[in-house]
């Protein structure tokens, strides 16, 4: 029972490694990181999912929070490598869009280029 | 309806205040008018009187002066100075007038001195006495009253005086010069003024007025305070009473004008020697005769007193009656809101529900019975309102039970959504979603001895109860003929012409069947108007597989149907479904469609054929967005197994087990839970469901009973069972909480803003149990959950 929290800042993208488990028992852990989060909203938030092996409810509200606070400054939220399990409680609830969830990093990879195309040919 | 804001109050003051103010308006009025009626009333009789007096004054002055004057005549011819005969006409003169006190003839004496004579005749109770006033130390040839009209030789009145010597009485003197036998003479006339008294104590109409008189220079010669008589003049009381009105009284005697001297001038009682507090009025009457002056006073309170008193009774009156007036209104007025008051208590007794009691004033002729007769006829209205709605509810509630009995009954006609592809023999998911309490859709599936997989999807005409009979017998039909093992084709003729008899009301219902052999992959389907399937390999194509369509089943008993053969490689999924899914409609009231259903089965993952209807589902709901679905969606979706499982049932899930744990119902008491089942399970040798799944009903049914049934606070217990045979879990929770329904539509989950904590936890255990199932029993909630082992 415990939960593993990295944080990685790049450059408009911070990426959030949760490995573990997120139920009622450690999403309290989540508070502090979803507060820095919430001060200072990145361009876009990556969660890899890969070592995360169970999520309950409470763990799908912090997910909830974080996409309200991504929302708040139009920034853009994906899920990285979800397990089986947290794929299957992602769909049930509809935690995200099925377009924001990447099944590799590799798929995430060719994503992130598009996106950073996109921006450019904006400019 | 009770202090200064009810109702009667406000009617008594409204009615008082505007009585009180008119009937003092009134009282003022009339008081005033009579007040000066009555003043001018005492004005003129106070005129009349004066009139009288000087009337009477100047008759006998006038008397008096004449008389005399006469005297002088015999007088004047009187050859020899001879005393008898003096005497003789004095007592003749006396005897004439009443009023004349004395007369005197004096003489005027001789330069030497000589000659003093003055005989002097007078009045006396016994009779004329006679007396010469120049014996004794008199000297009246010194005394004004010979002296001044001897002087002047003029006739004069003398100033009143007190004579001390003659009678001890007021007089006042007439003297007229004359000669008497050559020489000069000086007769007098003396007249007593006691008379006056009388005057001095008149009354006005009663009421007490006074009268006096003063001469010449201002000297009381009749007045109501004796003791002022000839020792105060009116100059003197003017100056002591401050009455500065009097003070040019002697040019207003000389002006013989009548004239009024009033309280506006600050006349007042004291000029009679009273308060001086009392105004009043003063007449002076100029007496030509003598130059005396006549007042006439009276004090204004004297008159007004009366009126005084009739206005304090009309006061007194006028406040009795308006408190008998407010007696009465508020008596009347009190009586009258009674029933308003019962009115509004029988209103507050309705709002709770007690429509028993009597309405008051029912019988009543006026405004409040009109409104007491309309109040009960809507308390009865209401009374059978009520009443039928709560007949028209219990129906409702009986025909709600019987539908979700209806509903139970009829899910239960069906297999399970999530089979163990181990029993069918593929990976096989179906979901069929009501959009009723009874729905006309249909799925069956049935594995054939020889390792054949018989399924069926359907969809009944019509809609509701009609529509799921209809369903029964097909569906009842259908299982039974499936299990002989004929071709699909064969098995929709024979439903059909079965369903074609006694179908008067042509209900039908459009099939799709199949039979898929799972050892070759060979597959037949057969159709019966129904939406064609989709076939999904492995590669990720997509095909839809066009059959030749039969009509539907129950209204053509000569109608033929035939099957096609395909085959589903390893890994391969067929797409079953219902007109619900592709009809399914967004708020705009556009339709799903085949090609956005294609689009969707194109992206999802294939891994299980559970992944499919997840996915058909969550994408389906998304685009209806809340609108209300017309009808049941049904899918079916057959995955053909890569490998299956030919272990027996014992082997692949272990020996049956049972056991249970009472924990504190407290945070995190799944936990306590989950670790004594799988200690048991590992000890009895039994595989359990995905310990993911089995360990997300736990924490999220425990943690809602923790929030929402109130038995944490109360530090009381939850009671967790579970039974696992054959590969299903089945777990019951208990606790004696207060109700709480966890499948209840309020805990519906919506979305992620939706706040009620609960709704989504619970939306993962019903998406991942087999079958969720609620009911309060002996004061206990009881949920039970039955997980299926992969």
């Amino acid at each position: 029972m415990s939960l593993t929290i990295d944080r990685c800042d790049q450059v408009g993208k911070t990426t959030i490694e949760l490995g573990g488990e997120l139920d009622t028992t450690t999403a309290p852990l989540m508070r502090p990181v979803i507060e820095q989060l919430a001060g200072s909203p990145p361009l876009m938030l990556v969660l890899d999912l890969h070592q995360l092996d169970y999520i309950s409810s409470a763990g799908l509200r912090c997910i909830f929070q974080l996409k309200k606070i991504m929302k708040t400054t139009d920034g853009e939220l994906v899920i990285s490598r979800p397990s089986e399990q947290v794929r299957k409680v992602f769909e049930i609830v509809k935690a995200v869009p099925i377009q924001s969830v990447f099944s590799s990093t590799e798929e995430l990879d060719a994503y992130l280029d598009r996106m950073q195309r996109k921006v450019g040919h904006h400019d | 309806m009770s202090g200064f804001r009810s109702l009667a109050t406000r009617l008594v003051i409204a009615m008082l205040i505007p009585l009180s103010l008119l009937q003092l308006a009134a009282t003022w009025v009339e008081t005033r008018t009579a007040s000066r009626t009555m003043i001018s009333t005492a004005e003129t009789a106070a005129e009349n009187l004066g009139a009288t007096v000087r009337e009477e004054l100047q008759g006998v002055l006038r008397s008096m002066r004449v008389g005399t004057e006469a005297l002088t005549i015999p007088l004047s011819r009187l050859e020899t100075l001879d005393l008898a005969t003096v005497e003789e006409i004095q007592n003749e003169a006396l005897a004439r007038s009443q009023l004349v006190y004395g007369t005197a003839l004096a003489l005027e004496p001789m330069p030497d001195g000589s000659g003093r004579l003055a005989p002097y005749a007078y009045q006396s109770p016994n009779g004329i006495v006679h007396q010469d006033l120049a014996e004794g130390d008199y000297r009246y040839w010194d005394w004004p009253w010979f002296t001044e009209p001897l002087e002047s030789g003029e006739s004069r009145w003398s100033d009143p005086y007190f004579d001390e010597g003659a009678g001890n009485a007021r007089m006042v003197t007439y003297s007229v010069p004359l000669e008497v036998t050559g020489r000069r003479a000086v007769l007098t006339a003396d007249l007593e003024l006691g008379f006056l008294s009388d005057i001095a104590g008149s009354n006005l109409l009663g009421r007490p007025g006074a009268v006096f008189l003063f001469d010449r220079g201002g000297n009381l010669v009749a007045h109501p305070v004796d003791r002022w008589l000839l020792r105060k003049r009116l100059s003197e009381i003017a100056a002591e009473q401050k009455l500065f009105a009097l003070e040019g009284i002697q040019r207003v005697i000389s002006d013989s004008e009548d004239r009024w001297i009033r309280p506006d001038e600050g006349m007042h009682e004291g000029i009679i020697g009273g308060n001086p507090d009392r105004p009043g009025r003063l007449l002076l009457i100029p007496l030509r005769e003598a130059g005396w002056g006549i007042g006439v006073y009276f004090s204004d309170d004297d008159f007004l007193a009366d009126i005084e008193e009739a206005t304090r009774f009309r006061l007194l009156f006028a406040l009795t009656l308006l408190i008998l007036l407010a007696s009465i209104l508020a008596l009347v007025s009190m009586r009258s809101l009674r029933p308003l008051r019962e009115l509004a208590d029988r209103t507050r007794a309705i709002a709770q529900g007690e429509f028993r009691g009597d309405t008051p004033g029912l019988n009543r002729r006026d405004e409040i019975g009109r409104l007491s007769r309309a109040f009960h006829r809507m308390q009865e209205h209401l009374q059978d309102y009520i009443e039928d709605l709560t007949q028209a509810t219990a129906a409702r509630e009986r025909i709600d039970a019987e539908l979700t009995t209806a509903r139970l009954l009829q899910h239960a006609l069906l297999p399970r959504e999530h089979p163990d592809p181990a029993e069918v023999g593929a990976d096989l998911a179906a979901s069929l979603q009501s959009a009723r309490a009874v729905g006309g859709d249909l799925f069956n599936y049935v594995r054939l001895n020889d390792d054949r997989l018989f399924f069926v999807i359907g969809d009944v005409s019509d809609k509701g109860v009609p529509a799921a009979l209809f369903m029964t017998r097909a569906n009842a039909l259908l299982k039974s003929e499936a299990a002989r093992g004929v071709a699909p084709e064969r098995v929709l003729e024979r439903v059909n012409l079965a369903l074609c008899e006694d179908n008067e009301l042509c209900m039908f219902v459009t099939l799709l069947a199949g039979m898929l052999d799972l050892e070759s992959g060979k597959l037949r389907l057969a159709s019966a108007g129904h939406e064609h399937p989709f076939h999904l390999d492995s590669k990720g194509s997509i095909k839809h597989r066009e059959l030749d369509n039969g009509p539907p089943l129950g209204i053509d008993d000569t109608a033929n149907y035939s099957g096609a053969d395909f085959t589903l490689a390893k890994g391969d999924l067929l797409v079953c479904y219902t007109d619900g899914i592709t009809e399914a409609r967004n708020p705009a009231g556009e339709l799903f469609g085949e090609a956005q259903l294609e689009v969707i089965l194109g992206r999802a993952p294939r891994a299980r054929a559970s992944d499919i209807v997840f996915a058909v589902h969550e994408a389906v709901e998304r685009y209806a967005d809340g609108a209300e679905q017309a009808d049941d969606l049904t899918l079916l979706v057959l995955r053909r197994s890569v490998a299956v499982s030919e272990k027996p049932e014992a082997e692949r899930h272990g020996p049956t087990m049972s056991g249970q744990l009472s924990v504190p119902l407290r945070e995190n008491c799944h936990v306590q839970v989950i670790e004594k089942l799988q200690a048991e399970a590992a000890e009895a040798g039994t595989v359990l469901p995905d310990s993911g799944d089995l360990r997300l009903v736990m924490e999220e049914v425990l943690t809602n009973v923790v929030k929402y049934s109130g038995a944490a606070e109360r530090g009381l217990d939850a009671k967790v069972s579970w039974h696992f045979e054959q590969g299903r879990l089945e777990l019951v929770f208990e606790d004696p909480g207060q109700p709480f329904n966890p499948l209840d539509e309020r805990m519906k989950y919506r979305d992620e803003d939706d706040h009620s904590d609960g709704g989504m936890g619970i939306q993962l255990v019903r998406s991942i149990a087999t079958t969720v199932h609620y009911e309060r029993i002996d004061q206990l909630n009881r949920l039970e959950v039955t997980l299926s082992a992969t």
